[in-house]
C-alpha cells in the first residue's frame, strides 16, 4: 500500500478531474462504503478514496493513476450490493461511484434495444422502456439496482423462463489501463452496438459475472421485450417438491410459460406480505409448493398455449389447487413487472441467499440435504428454503436455485447459525453436483479453487493479462493469498 | 416522568441490519408509475452516505465507536445536512419497518449528548430559545405585535390558536389571516398569550432535548390552565411537535390537537363554512412535511393530505393541478430539520427544484399551509425570479370566505 503522501497526491489528481465535491477521503463519507448486509461473511473494509465520475473520460483518468500507483478499484454502480462484491477487499482501495453516470442513453424500438450508463436502475430503465411499448427482462432484485450491473454479473429473472440469462448485446469497458474497449458489433467500424456475436470470441461474455475485476463497464447496450399483448396467470400449489417440478420438463420443452417459479410457501409469502407481522400469520395458508406460470403473446396465441399447458399439467402432475387461470395475489403481479416487494425479503432480518445453477431434477435432494443441514445448525426445517426457476433454453433442466434461511446479522448466535448451515451446504452441494455458483462468492470459490484445473489457470492467465497490476477489484472472483490460509 | 424519545441504542438491531437496498433513494414507482428522487440530500450531495442508508451506517459507526476524532466534522455535515422531511422512511417502513427520521433525529441527539452536535447555528437558536423563547433572538414581548387591532378574542374559548414563532415574528401575514378567518368564520377562540413559548421543534429536529422537554412541558401546563380544549396551528412544524413529540415527553396531553386545514375543514363538511368569492386562478399545492408523512407514518395516524385539497376545491373559481410528486411522495421544501438555518444551498436547491416542479403544471400560485415552507419556497421564487406567486391556504380561505 502506498505512503500517505502518494494518497495526498492521488486525491489532488481526482480532484481535477472531477471537480471536489466528487470525491471524497473523510471517514463518515466512506464507511458507507466499507461493507454490505453480507459482512459476517465478507470482511468490512474502509475505501481510502470514494470518487463519482460522471463520464467514461472521467473513468479513464481515473483508472490510469490508479494503476500507476497500483491501487485496487472497486467499481460500485448503484450500491444495491451483496456478498462483499463491491466491498474492498485490499486497504487503501479507490472506490469508483458510478450512480451519477444514470443516462438512458438510448431506446430503440426498431431494434429493441436500450443502451445504458452504470447508473440506470432497472425501474429507471423498465419505466422507460414501457413508455414506448417495451419492457426489460426484469431482474428478481430490488428495480432499486443497476441494470447493467445486473446484466453483467448475469441476474435471475422474472421471465428466466422465457427469456433466458442473458440480455446484454454490447458494452464499453475501461480496461485497467485506461484504455477503452468496445465489444459485440461496438467494435466494428461504423457499425451500431445491437449484436453481440461477430466473427470473433465472445468477448462480452469474457467480462460477464466479474464484479468490474477485468474493467469497468461504462455503456451496455441491451436487449429489450415487446410488452406482452395478454397473459395468462396459474397459481398450482402442490405438498410435495417431487409432484411440483413434474410439469416443468414438459412444459418448458414446449417453450411454453413465460414466467415459471418453484416457491416454497414462505418465499411467497415474503412476496405478498404487506407487514412483517403478516409473516408468521400467514404461514399454512398456502400450499407447500406454489408455482406460478404466466403465459404471454398474442392472444390466439396464449389461449392455444394455455391449452396445451392444461394438458401437460393435467396428464403429468394434477396440483391440489385448482387447474384453471387465476389472478395472483395482490401485488404479485405488479412484483413481476416493476419488483418491489421483493425489498420485503429484508423485513425478518437479514437477507442471506446461497444461489447456484443445477438440474431441475436435483431439487428434492438439494432440499433433503439443506433440511437436514438447517436443523443440524439449529434451524427448524421448515425454516429451510429453497427456491428455483428454470431458464430458457431448458437444456441441461438449468434452474436458478436460491437456499434461505432466516437470519439476522444483529445477532451473534444467529450468524453462528447461518455460516454453519452456509458453510455444510456449499461441501454438500459440491458431493452432489451443482453447474456453478451464481456469480463469484468469495467462500465457494474457496471450495473449487484447486479443483478448477486448465480451466481456473487459463481464467487466473487472462485476468493477469489484462490486469498485470491486479488493481480491479482483487480479491473478488479469486480469494488473495492471505484468505487462502 | 421520564421522555419516550427514542435513543441511538433503541436502534441498534435497524442500524446492524439495513440491507442497503436503496429503496430509500426513490419515491414509491408503484404508486407514481415513475422513477423520481425522493431523498433532497442525497439528490445534492451524491455520495451513499448523505442518503438514509448511510446515515444508518453513521449510527451503527457511533455505537460502535469507529468514529475518530478527525472525523466529527465531516460527522456533523452527514448528519445535519437532511431536513428530516421522511421520503426515505415512508419507503424503508413498507418494507424494512425502519423510521429513519426517529434515527437520524437519535442520532443527533447522541451527538449532542457527546459534545459533536448541534451545528453552531443550531446552538445559537438554542440559546435564543433560552433567552427570548423564540429561535430567532426576537423579544418575547413582541411575539403579539402582529395581532391586527379589533381582533375577537375569547379568553374563555375553548378553542386555542397556538401561532408558533415563525408566523409570529417572521411570516405574520399568515397569523394575521388566521386569525381574521377565526373571527369571520364566527369561531370563539383566545390565543396562548404571552405564555406560549416555541414549541420547540427546531430543538427537537436538531438533537437539542433537554431544553426542548421544558418548552413541552411548559407549553401544554399553559394551555391545560388555560382551560383550552382543542389548539389550532398553522404551523406545519408546531402541529407535528404537538400531535407527535409531545406524547412522548409528556403523555396524555388532556387537549385535542388539530391543523386549522382539518378545521376549517370540518367546518365545511357541517355546512359551516361558507366560501363564496371565487378566486379564479390555476394553483398547484405543496404538502409540508410536518403534516404529512411525519404524521401519515405513525401508528394508526393519517397524514393531512385531504384537508387541505378539499377546502381548495371549495373556493370557487380555482383550478387545482396537481404536480407529480403529492401527498405521501411528496418532494420536500428543503427547510426543516434544521437545514434552512445551516445549510442554506441545501434548503435552497431544494426548494427551486419544488418550484420548477410547481410550474410546470402552469399553476399560478404554489399554495401550501406552513409558515416554514412559505419562507424557503418564496427564497427560491425569488431567487429564481419565477413567475408564480405563493399562498398559504388560510390566507386563500380567507380572501374567500363570506
Amino acid at each position: 500500500m502506498p505512503d500517505k503522501a502518494i494518497y495526498e497526491q492521488i486525491y489532488q489528481k481526482l480532484q481535477s478531474i472531477v471537480g471536489p465535491e466528487r470525491v471524497s477521503n473523510d471517514g463518515p463519507v466512506l464507511i458507507a462504503y466499507e461493507r454490505d448486509q453480507h459482512w459476517p461473511f465478507v470482511t468490512p473494509t474502509r475505501p481510502a478514496i470514494v470518487v463519482q465520475p460522471k463520464s467514461t473520460e472521467e473513468v479513464q483518468q481515473i483508472v490510469k493513476i490508479a494503476n500507476e500507483h497500483k491501487i485496487p478499484i472497486v467499481p460500485l454502480s448503484r450500491g444495491v450490493n451483496v456478498r462483499g462484491l463491491c466491498v474492498p477487499a485490499k486497504k487503501g482501495s479507490i472506490v469508483i461511484d458510478l450512480r451519477l453516470m444514470n443516462r438512458i442513453l438510448e431506446i430503440n424500438t426498431e431494434m429493441m434495444t436500450a443502451t445504458v450508463e452504470p447508473g440506470v436502475t432497472h425501474g429507471q430503465l423498465q419505466i422507460a422502456a414501457r413508455e414506448k411499448g417495451c419492457r426489460i427482462c426484469i431482474p428478481g432484485a430490488p428495480a432499486t439496482g443497476s441494470i447493467l450491473a445486473n446484466y453483467l454479473l448475469r441476474g435471475v429473472y422474472h421471465t428466466n423462463a422465457g427469456d433466458g440469462i442473458d440480455h446484454a448485446l454490447s458494452a464499453e469497458f475501461v480496461l485497467p489501463n485506461g484504455e477503452l474497449l468496445k465489444v459485440g458489433s461496438a467494435a466494428f467500424p461504423n457499425s451500431d452496438p445491437y449484436w453481440r456475436y461477430t466473427c470473433s470470441p465472445d468477448f462480452l461474455g469474457l467480462f460477464q459475472s466479474m464484479p468490474g475485476s477485468m474493467g469497468i463497464c461504462t455503456k451496455m447496450t441491451v436487449k429489450l421485450y415487446p410488452l406482452p399483448e395478454h397473459e395468462v396467470w396459474f397459481m398450482l400449489g402442490y405438498d410435495k417438491i417431487e409432484d411440483a417440478i413434474a410439469i416443468i420438463p414438459p412444459l418448458m420443452n414446449a417453450q411454453i410459460p413465460s414466467v415459471l417459479w418453484v416457491l416454497p410457501q414462505y418465499t411467497l409469502i415474503k412476496l405478498i406480505a404487506k407487514k412483517t407481522k403478516e409473516l408468521e400469520k400467514l404461514r399454512g395458508t398456502f400450499p407447500e409448493w406454489t408455482i406460478p406460470i404466466t403465459i404471454e403473446g398474442p392472444k390466439e396465441i396464449v389461449e392455444a398455449k394455455v391449452k396445451v399447458a392444461m394438458d401437460i399439467i393435467r396428464k403429468t402432475s394434477p396440483p391440489k389447487t385448482p387447474l384453471k387461470p387465476v389472478p395472483p395475489p395482490t401485488n404479485f403481479v405488479k412484483e413481476f413487472k416493476y419488483p418491489r416487494n421483493i425489498l420485503g425479503f429484508l423485513r425478518a432480518g437479514s437477507y442471506h441467499a446461497l444461489a447456484f445453477y443445477g438440474p431441475l431434477k436435483k431439487y428434492p435432494e438439494y432440499i433433503r440435504m439443506m433440511k437436514e443441514n438447517g436443523e443440524k445448525a439449529g434451524y427448524k426445517r421448515e425454516q429451510v428454503d429453497l427456491l428455483a426457476s428454470p431458464y430458457a433454453q431448458f437444456w441441461g433442466q438449468a434452474c436458478y436455485y436460491e437456499a434461505e434461511v432466516p437470519y439476522t446479522s444483529a445477532r451473534e448466535e444467529s450468524v453462528e447459525m447461518v455460516k454453519k448451515f452456509h458453510y455444510a451446504t456449499l461441501k454438500d452441494l459440491i458431493k452432489i453436483g451443482i453447474y456453478g455458483w451464481f456469480r463469484p462468492f468469495l467462500n465457494p470459490m474457496k471450495l473449487i479453487i484447486d479443483d478448477l484445473g486448465t480451466y481456473g489457470k487459463l481464467w487466473r492467465d487472462i485476468m493477469k493479462l489484462i490486469d498485470p497490476n491486479e488493481i480491479m477489484n482483487p480479491g473478488k472472483v479469486f480469494p488473495m493469498e492471505k484468505e487462502l490460509t | 416522568m421520564a421522555d419516550k424519545l427514542e435513543k441511538l441504542e433503541d436502534f441498534r438491531e435497524d442500524l446492524i441490519t439495513c440491507g442497503h437496498c436503496m429503496g430509500c433513494n426513490v419515491f414509491n414507482w408503484w404508486t407514481l408509475d415513475k422513477w423520481v428522487d425522493c431523498c433532497p440530500s442525497g439528490k445534492k450531495f451524491g455520495f451513499i452516505s448523505y442518503f438514509a442508508v448511510g446515515r444508518v451506517e453513521l449510527g451503527r459507526a457511533l455505537l460502535e465507536e469507529e468514529i475518530e476524532p478527525q472525523d466529527i466534522e465531516v460527522l456533523k455535515k452527514i448528519a445535519y445536512a437532511c431536513p428530516t422531511c421522511g421520503a426515505c422512511i415512508l419507503q424503508c417502513k413498507e418494507f424494512k419497518e425502519m423510521d429513519n427520521i426517529a434515527i437520524i433525529e437519535a442520532l443527533r441527539a447522541k451527538m449532542v449528548e457527546l459534545g459533536y452536535g448541534p451545528m453552531p447555528e443550531h446552538t445559537k437558536f438554542a440559546q435564543a430559545v433560552d433567552t427570548v423563547n423564540n429561535p430567532y433572538g426576537e423579544p418575547h414581548e413582541k411575539r403579539f405585535d402582529w395581532l391586527p387591532e379589533g381582533t375577537n378574542l375569547d379568553k374563555d374559548a375553548e378553542i386555542g390558536y397556538f401561532v408558533g414563532c415563525t408566523s409570529a415574528y417572521r411570516e405574520q401575514e399568515l397569523a394575521k389571516a388566521t386569525v381574521k378567518l377565526l373571527n369571520k368564520a364566527n369561531i370563539n377562540f383566545q390565543l396562548i398569550g404571552s405564555d406560549e413559548y416555541c414549541c420547540g421543534s427546531p430543538l427537537l429536529r436538531t438533537g437539542i432535548r433537554d431544553k426542548a422537554i421544558e418548552l413541552a412541558k411548559h407549553n401544554v401546563e399553559t394551555i391545560k390552565k388555560k382551560g383550552i380544549k382543542k389548539v389550532i396551528f398553522s404551523c406545519a412544524g408546531c402541529y407535528r411537535t404537538f400531535k407527535e413529540d409531545y406524547p412522548k415527553i409528556v403523555g396524555d396531553l388532556g387537549f385535542e390537537v388539530i391543523h386549522v386545514t382539518q378545521f376549517f375543514e370540518q367546518m365545511l363538511k357541517e355546512g359551516l363554512l361558507k366560501l363564496k368569492k371565487p378566486i379564479n386562478k390555476i394553483i398547484t399545492y405543496h404538502d409540508p412535511c410536518h403534516m404529512g408523512r411525519h404524521i401519515h407514518l405513525t401508528k394508526k395516524k393519517i397524514g393531512v393530505f385531504d384537508a387541505p385539497r378539499n377546502l381548495l376545491k371549495a373556493i370557487p373559481g380555482i383550478e387545482l393541478k396537481e404536480m407529480v410528486r403529492i401527498r405521501e411522495n411528496a418532494w420536500c421544501c428543503g427547510a426543516g430539520g434544521g437545514v434552512k438555518a445551516a445549510f442554506k444551498d441545501l434548503a435552497l436547491t431544494t426548494a427551486i427544484d419544488r418550484i420548477e416542479e410547481a410550474l410546470s403544471t402552469g399553476a399560478e400560485i404554489l399554495v401550501s399551509a406552513c409558515p416554514f415552507c412559505r419562507r424557503n419556497l418564496m427564497d427560491a421564487i425569488n431567487a429564481k425570479n419565477a413567475s408564480i406567486d405563493f399562498k398559504d391556504i388560510v390566507e386563500l380561505l380567507e380572501e374567500s370566505i363570506d
